[in-house]
């Protein structure tokens, strides 16, 4: 008699029962399998001769335009197609490449750039290219530059020395830095974004010590200023020289800086960092520019230079909670910038330029205030601001996402920009970030002018 | 009347003496986990892998260096995403520094460079007698059971409960406790592997946390074995050159 083979059969449970035993060992043999203590190191650590990294980076920007703002007007007023938005989609290729020698070290970091605009765009590069690609009118535009090219020799843990092209940054400043004399300004709404370096000779001499002072730095730097070398750094050939003597002592990071020379402003600079709990650190720069000269624009146009001693002043902390979440707050005092009446005169200057061209007028005035624009338009170019950064790490258990949101407020105006946006890594080298820009204030303020309601870009970063 | 007086001195004293004989037997007992775990000054490799609920892995490789009591610097030396970035723990200061950025800047113990259950303290730990005080000591047959309690507020963790391993004097297991017995997170040590030069440790070290449902991460050494480097080594300054100590 052939019995049926049901659920709850003989068979049917010791093959179920068999199935478990196995499954379950088998995860306890997965769960105590041991993990391999020889795991390979990556190349850097094997004897290459030359190490090959790098980032190529996507990034799309689209740009709701304010029609009625300043500055689309200094922009658009002479022109007949006024378009509502602006887009652009730019590729950026840095690779880097490094020999590891002893006592002989290179490290190259090439750059190259290649942008889409949907209208043609004057040349906007914050560095100084080597070569431009497609440099007649057209929509697209690129760059080849070269931002550090430096040769290092080290003949002992503690002394460096180092020729070529190379970023020096000083300050302790996360926003801003007014003591990174040797350096090109911070980018505010990306300051953590490499910049091109100046061509010098340099040297970095570490000292440990016992006692209240357990570190001793010193970092001299010489820099040539000709016309095709470190062109904006002095108005003449000349060669600049400086230094930094860095400290740690009770537990303080105190950087002393100075940096001087012919056809030069001479800048001398005072910067700390501590930390006051494990979860609570301060930090600030105190930055002095002798004899700087400002070119001030007049609502009539005429521009006027005036000469004085500018003092910066930044004063900041970042504070983290149980929560992972982070908070940078800064205040500075920009001396070199420019003050509440002097902005007033520049958009005076903008809206009776636009106000005459709109009437048919010469554009004398439109033009005056376009000849200033690099001045009064580029970022903090006022004098009081306050950036308050916040940073919440992995909210909700998503690992490798981060919301974040950057506040920049112009003190003198009350104008401020609020910038949200979230970073996430969904694989293994591969970042993705999302972030809006949303200006605001009332007419005639540094960010109530802004050319656009919103900004909002799109950043895909691959790591190699 | 006087013989009762010099009885109740003499129990005093002996009394003492056996709990100070008793405090430095447990203190003791946490300096030699900490040298079974590693010589004061030495260098080791680790790989971190953070792993998701899904199962999905991420994995991060560092060198670390390790000088006397307070001095650590780490180096990533992948994923790419990572490579080049530098950690400097002098006592309680902290600096990261990443290529990007520059110039090395201070960082908190408890934020997390790479992600997940491992936070900075973790990853650049100072000998735990360095930072804790044994409150409590148990023996429990096969194990030690210690009660640590953090020397001041600096130290990451309020508390620690470990479990050590008598026949080889490890730790088998650390709960990481607030000053109010909140879990943060267990640690796990594993796979008791002989590194050479007399080092035999766990090369595994476990730890998911409650803070992180789901989320575990394990961390696994590689070539620990001492090495002696200059203090110029464990200073802001070196942070960009870590590199160069790879052999």
């Amino acid at each position: 008699m052939n019995k049926k083979k049901g659920p709850g059969s003989p068979t049917t449970l010791a093959s179920a029962l068999i199935l478990i035993v196995v499954f379950s060992s088998g995860i306890c043999t997965a769960e105590d399998l041991p993990y391999d203590l020889d795991f390979p190191l990556p190349e850097i650590q094997a004897s290459a001769p030359v190490q090959l990294g790098g980032t190529l980076e996507f990034k799309a920007v689209s740009r709701l335009l304010d029609r009625g703002s300043l500055l689309y007007k200094q922009r658009y007023a002479d022109r007949t197609s006024r378009p509502q938005d602006a887009s652009e989609i730019g590729l950026t290729l840095k690779p880097e490449f490094s020999t590891r020698g002893d006592p002989l070290t290179l490290y190259l970091r090439p750059r190259m750039d290649l942008r889409w605009n949907s209208e043609h765009q004057p040349a906007t590069h914050r560095d100084e290219p080597s070569a431009e690609l497609f440099p007649s009118r057209s929509l697209w535009s690129g760059a080849i530059l070269v931002e550090e090219a430096v040769f290092s020799i080290r003949p002992s843990h503690g002394l460096s020395l180092d020729a070529g092209k190379k970023v020096v940054k000083w300050g302790k400043g996360y926003a801003w830095s007014p003591t990174a004399f040797a350096a090109r300004p911070k980018d505010v709404d990306d300051p953590d974004k490499t910049r091109e370096g100046y061509v010098l000779v340099g040297a970095d001499w570490i000292r440990s010590m016992d006692g209240l002072v357990t570190t001793l730095g010193l970092n001299p730097l010489l820099v040539p200023v000709d016309r095709k070398v470190n062109t904006d750094l002095a108005d003449r050939d000349t060669v600049l020289f400086g230094g930094k003597l860095s400290l740690l002592a009770w537990d303080t990071d105190i950087d002393l800086l100075f940096l001087d020379g012919h056809g030069f402003d001479q800048r001398l600079g005072l910067a700390a960092a501590r930390n006051l709990a494990p979860h609570f650190v301060v930090h600030g720069e105190l930055a002095l520019r002798r004899g700087f000269e400002r070119p001030r624009a007049g609502a009539d146009g005429t521009m006027k230079t005036e000469r004085r001693d500018a003092v910066s002043l930044l004063l900041g902390l970042r504070y983290v909670n149980r929560h992972d979440t982070t908070f940078i707050l800064e205040y500075l005092h920009n001396g070199e910038g420019y003050g509440r009446e002097d902005m007033r005169a520049y958009h005076d200057l903008i809206a009776s330029g636009a106000a005459a061209r709109e009437h048919g007028k010469d554009d004398g005035l439109l033009r005056a205030g376009r000849a200033a624009a690099p001045l009064y338009n580029k970022s903090s170019a006022m004098r009081d601001y306050v950036y308050l950064r916040i940073i919440h790490k992995e909210p909700f258990n998503i690992l490798y996402f981060t919301p974040a949101l950057t506040v920049i407020c112009n003190t003198a105006d009350k104008s401020l920009t609020l910038n949200p946006e979230v970073v996430w890594s969904p694989r293994q080298n591969l970042e993705l970030k999302a972030k809006l820009g949303l200006p605001m204030g009332r007419g005639r303020t540094e960010f109530g002018e802004k050319m656009h309601h919103v900004r909002a870009e799109l950043t895909l970063t691959r790591y190699f | 009347m006087h013989r009762l007086t010099c009885s109740c001195i003499a129990l005093f004293f002996l009394l003492f003496a056996f709990s100070t004989a008793r405090a430095m037997d447990k203190e003791e007992l946490l300096r030699t986990i900490d040298r079974n775990l590693a010589p004061e000054t030495h260098e080791q490799y680790r790989k971190m892998i953070n792993i998701e609920p899904d199962g999905s892995q991420r994995e991060f490789v560092l060198y670390t260096v390790k000088k006397g009591a307070d001095k650590v610097a780490s180096l990533f030396l992948s994923p790419a995403s990572e490579q080049g970035r530098s950690t400097l723990r002098l006592g309680e200061n902290m600096w990261l520094y990443i290529p990007n950025v520059g110039r090395p800047i201070r960082i908190t113990s408890l934020q997390s460079v790479t992600g997940g259950v491992f936070n900075n303290a973790d990853i650049m730990r100072l000998d735990f007698h360095v930072e804790y005080d044994v409150q409590f000591m148990e023996d429990r047959g096969e194990v030690f059971f210690l009660d640590l309690k953090a020397k001041n507020k600096t130290v990451a963790y309020d508390r620690l409960e470990m479990t050590v391993d008598k026949a080889n004097l490890v730790p088998i297991e650390v709960k990481c406790l607030t000053a109010a017995d909140m879990l943060i997170k267990t640690l796990y040590f594993k796979q008791i592997t002989d590194f050479g030069n007399n080092i035999v440790r766990p090369a595994v070290i476990e730890t998911d946390s409650p803070l992180h449902q789901g989320y575990r991460s394990v961390m696994i050494f590689s070539q620990v074995k001492p090495r002696d480097l200059p203090d110029e080594v464990f200073t802001q300054n070196y942070m960009p050159r870590l590199e160069g100590l790879l052999r």
